[in-house]
C-alpha cells in the first residue's frame, strides 16, 4: 500500500488485505468520496445523477435487504429463461443480421463490441424490464447511451470530465424520459389490472421495474433510486459484459493461437467457462480499481487507516499476485490450478456483501453454463478470432498508478468468422 | 450434550427459516411447505454469511447476500458461487418441541 498525504488514498493491491477490507465493517461503500475524498470539484454530479442511492452504494442492513430484493432476479428459473429465451436465440439472429454477406475477400468480418453491444442491451433491457425493446429504433437509441451513461458512473477515471458530464447527463435523460418512464408505466398499468382482477400478479415479467413498482423495497417510494439502480443494472448487464465478452475473446483468441492442441475444445463448456474465470481474473471489474471509504480509524495490512480516508480496492492487481496464484499470475492459462480456497477466478467477482451479483449470469447457476458463457460457445463455434486487417479502438481514460496496461475498455474489436456457415443448423 | 431442544413449532412457519443455536453451533431450521423440519449449519459454505437470514424456496434456501443456494435435506451445494455443502443435522419432535442433535454431522 502507499499512501498521498495531501488526499489520503491507500492502494490495496494483495489478496488478503482486499478481502479482509471489502469485507470489514469499517469500510463503507458509500459515495460521498467522490465529492469528498476524492476531491473532483465534480464528483458530487456522478453522487447525485448517478450512483447516490444505488443499491451497492449502500451499507449494512439497508444493503442486505436491498441485495436479498435484487437476488430474486438471478435466480436457477430467471438465469435459465434469459439464458434460453433471449440470449442464445438472439445470439443466432444477431449472427445472421451482421454475417449477412462476406468481404471481398470472401471474409466474413463484424465488430465484436457493436455486436455485444446489441445483445446486451436486449439482455439490460429485460433484467430492467424495459418496454418496446423489439423496435430496432429505440434498441439503436438505447446503444448510443451506452457511453454516456458509463462516463456519468465512472466519470473519475476521465480527465475530460466536462464533456464527459454533458454527455452522461443528456444520455440519463434520455434513458429516464424514452425508457425508464414508459416502462414504469406500463408496468404500473399492469398493476392496475392486477389490482382490478383482471390480471395474476405472475403474469407480470420478472425485472427490476416490477421490483420498483411494486415497491419492493421502501426505498423506491423516492422515484430517483429506482431509476438508479436501473442505471445500475444497465451499466453493468451492459457495459461490464461487453467488456467480459470481448476480453474473453481476446484471451482465449491469442490461446488458441499459442496452444492449438485445445482448439478442438472450442464447444467444450467447462474448458470456455475456465478461459471466462481465467478473463476474469486477470481483467475485472475492467477498471483498474473501486473506491471504498474508511467509516473509521482502522488498521489494513499493518498500516493506519483514518476515518474518510479513501481505499482504492485494486482487484487486477491483487488477481495477479505471484505469491498466490504463482510465478505466471499475470498469464492467462485456461488451465490454471486453483490457488487454494480461491475460485478460479479470484476476487474478480469482488468478494463480501458487495460482490457482483451478475456472477451467476455469467458463470450461471451450476458453475459452467451461464449465458456469456454460452454466447462465447456459439461465437466459438462460428470460427471467431481477431480480425488480422483491423486494429482493436481503446477508450482514452486517465492513467495513473494503478493502471495496468491491458486492462482496458475496447470501442471496437474487429473480428472475422472463419467457420461462418449460418446458424441454421 | 448431543439432542438439544432448539425451538418449537410455533416459532417457525411452513416457508420459513430460523437461527437457533444448539451449544455454539449456529444452527438454520427450515420448516418446508410440507410441514418438515430440517437443520443446517447456520453459516454459508462460500462466505461467513448466516443462511436463516435467505429465502427458503422448496427444499433450497437462497443464501442473502450472494445467491448459493443450499438442499436443506442433504445440505448440498445446489447454486454457485458455494461449491461445498453445509453440514446438516439430524431434527426429531417431541409434540411441538424441536429438538437437534449436533454431535451427529452429516
Amino acid at each position: 500500500m502507499s499512501n498521498q498525504t495531501q488526499c489520503p488514498v491507500h492502494r490495496i493491491g494483495n489478496i488478503p488485505d482486499l478481502i479482509s477490507t471489502v469485507r470489514s465493517k469499517s469500510v463503507l461503500n458509500n459515495p460521498e468520496y467522490f465529492a469528498a475524498a476524492h476531491k473532483l470539484d465534480d464528483g458530487h454530479i456522478t453522487v447525485e445523477e448517478f450512483v447516490g442511492g444505488m443499491w451497492t452504494f449502500t451499507d449494512g442492513p439497508e444493503h442486505r435487504r436491498r441485495r436479498k430484493m435484487v437476488n430474486s432476479l438471478v435466480r436457477p428459473e430467471a438465469l435459465d429463461a434469459m439464458r434460453e429465451n433471449y440470449i442464445l436465440p438472439a445470439v443466432e439472429r444477431l449472427l445472421s443480421e451482421a454475417l449477412a454477406e462476406p468481404d471481398a475477400d470472401g471474409r466474413y468480418r463484424t465488430d465484436l463490441v457493436e455486436l455485444a453491444d446489441r445483445l446486451f442491451v436486449g439482455f439490460g433491457a429485460n433484467m430492467i424490464g424495459l418496454t418496446d425493446m423489439d423496435d430496432p429504433e429505440r434498441q439503436a437509441k438505447l446503444r448510443q447511451i451506452i457511453p454516456g451513461i458509463f462516463g456519468g458512473v465512472l466519470a473519475q477515471f476521465f480527465d475530460n470530465r466536462e464533456a464527459v458530464f454533458k454527455m452522461a447527463l443528456a444520455a440519463k435523460q434520455t434513458f429516464v424520459e424514452d425508457f425508464y418512464k414508459p416502462a414504469r408505466d406500463a408496468y404500473r398499468e399492469m398493476y392496475a389490472e392486477v389490482e382490478a382482477g383482471t390480471r395474476e400478479e405472475s403474469t407480470i415479467p420478472r425485472s427490476l421495474m416490477r421490483l420498483i413498482v411494486s415497491r419492493a423495497d421502501p426505498v423506491y417510494a423516492d422515484e430517483e433510486i429506482g431509476i438508479r439502480d436501473a442505471i445500475l443494472v444497465f451499466n453493468t448487464a451492459i457495459g461490464t459484459s461487453v467488456q467480459s465478452v470481448v476480453h474473453m475473446v481476446h484471451d482465449t483468441a491469442k490461446w488458441f493461437a499459442e496452444h492449438p492442441e485445445d482448439r478442438d475444445r472450442v464447444e467444450d463448456m467447462d474448458f470456455l467457462t475456465r478461459c471466462m474465470e481465467e478473463t476474469i481474473r486477470l481483467k475485472a471489474p475492467f477498471i483498474s480499481y473501486l473506491v471504498r471509504r474508511a467509516g473509521e480509524d482502522t488498521e489494513i495490512g499493518g498500516e493506519q487507516i483514518h476515518e474518510g480516508d479513501e481505499l482504492h480496492i485494486e482487484i487486477p492487481r491483487a488477481n495477479r499476485d505471484p505469491e498466490v496464484f504463482g510465478a505466471d499470475a499475470g498469464e492467462f492459462n485456461p488451465w490454471r490450478e486453483r490457488a487454494g480456497d480461491l475460485p478460479r477466478y479470484g476476487i474478480g467477482f469482488g468478494s463480501g456483501p458487495h460482490a457482483c451479483l451478475g456472477l451467476r449470469v455469467v458463470l450461471g447457476n451450476d458453475g459452467h453454463s451461464g449465458s456469456h458463457v454460452r454466447f462465447m460457445q456459439k461465437l466459438f463455434s462460428h470460427g471467431i478470432a481477431p480480425d488480422p486487417d483491423a486494429e482493436p479502438q481503446i477508450l482514452a481514460m486517465s492513467q495513473d498508478e494503478s493502471a495496468i496496461e491491458d486492462v482496458v475498455t475496447f470501442m471496437s474489436y474487429p473480428v472475422i468468422f472463419t467457420d461462418w456457415k449460418g446458424t441454421s443448423e | 450434550m448431543s439432542r438439544c431442544r432448539v425451538a418449537g413449532l410455533d416459532d417457525i412457519k411452513p416457508g420459513e427459516l430460523l437461527r437457533v443455536e444448539a451449544g455454539d453451533v449456529p444452527i438454520c431450521l427450515a420448516r418446508l411447505e410440507s410441514g418438515e423440519v430440517h437443520a443446517i449449519s447456520d453459516i454459508c459454505s462460500h462466505e461467513e454469511v448466516e443462511l436463516s437470514d435467505g429465502d427458503l424456496q422448496g427444499n433450497e434456501v437462497e443464501c442473502p447476500a450472494h445467491s448459493s443456494r443450499f438442499n436443506v435435506i442433504t445440505g448440498a451445494a445446489d447454486g454457485f458461487p458455494a461449491e461445498k455443502p453445509v453440514p446438516t443435522y439430524p431434527v426429531s419432535l417431541d409434540g411441538d418441541d424441536i429438538y437437534v442433535d449436533i454431535t451427529v454431522e452429516v
